[in-house]
């Protein structure tokens, strides 16, 4: 009976728990790729002015900015991936996909191109700042 | 018997006020932690989101 037990939850791991697993890595990264194959794209609507960075994590067309409908496309597709992997990390982390998707909404801030624009957290528009020199430490003289 | 009972009340009395000082200090020892921990736990939280916001968007940031 116990090697009847054992069996039965191999099996069901086997069917179900580590597609399931193996379904779940197999997601991210293909999400990954199409993050990847569609920056370039991105990066030039943004340089153009015509989207931003929204401070819930999200791009959004500026203001009296009629996207084409490609574009369109591009940016609610990219949207729809970005919510898929805060909602994943939410639920890892015992968080809200909103909390998630604020966080991230503060790392894409920090490392904004200059002139991008990128939405405070009081909502305000804004072109993001020429990035701040890295540190350099200072080297002991002896 | 009438000698003793101002010693009794007087001893009631500040018996009364020790009481209420050492029911004072209990509260405030209680309440400080309770005030505290839930910071710890958002701060926590939002460290292990960044920390896999990272993870999954690093490589992504650094095209």
């Amino acid at each position: 009976m116990k090697k009847f037990l054992a069996l039965s939850v191999a099996a069901f791991a086997l069917a179900f728990a580590v597609p399931q697993a193996l379904s779940a890595a197999d997601d991210a990264a293909t999400i990954k790729k199409n993050m990847a194959d569609r920056k370039p794209k991105i990066e030039v609507l943004k340089k153009a002015g015509s989207i931003g960075e929204n401070k819930t994590g999200y791009l959004e067309a500026m203001k009296d900015v009629k996207l084409e409908d490609a574009d369109k496309k591009l940016v609610e597709a990219e949207n729809r991936d970005r919510r898929t992997i805060y909602s994943a990390i939410a639920k890892k982390e015992g968080s809200t996909v909103d909390k998630v998707g604020e966080l991230r909404a503060k790392q894409i801030r920090s490392k904004a191109a200059e002139g991008e624009f990128i939405q405070d957290e009081e909502g305000n528009w804004i072109k993001a700042p020429k990035p701040a020199p890295a540190e350099k430490k200072e080297e002991k003289k002896d | 018997m009438k000698k003793f009972l101002p010693v009794l009340a007087a001893a009631a009395v500040l018996l009364g006020f020790g009481a209420s000082a050492c029911i004072k200090t209990q509260n405030e020892v209680d309440v400080k932690p309770i005030e505290i921990k839930p910071v710890h736990i958002t701060l926590d939280i939002n460290i292990r989101i960044e920390k896999a916001l990272d993870d999954f968007f690093g490589d992504l940031d650094a095209l």
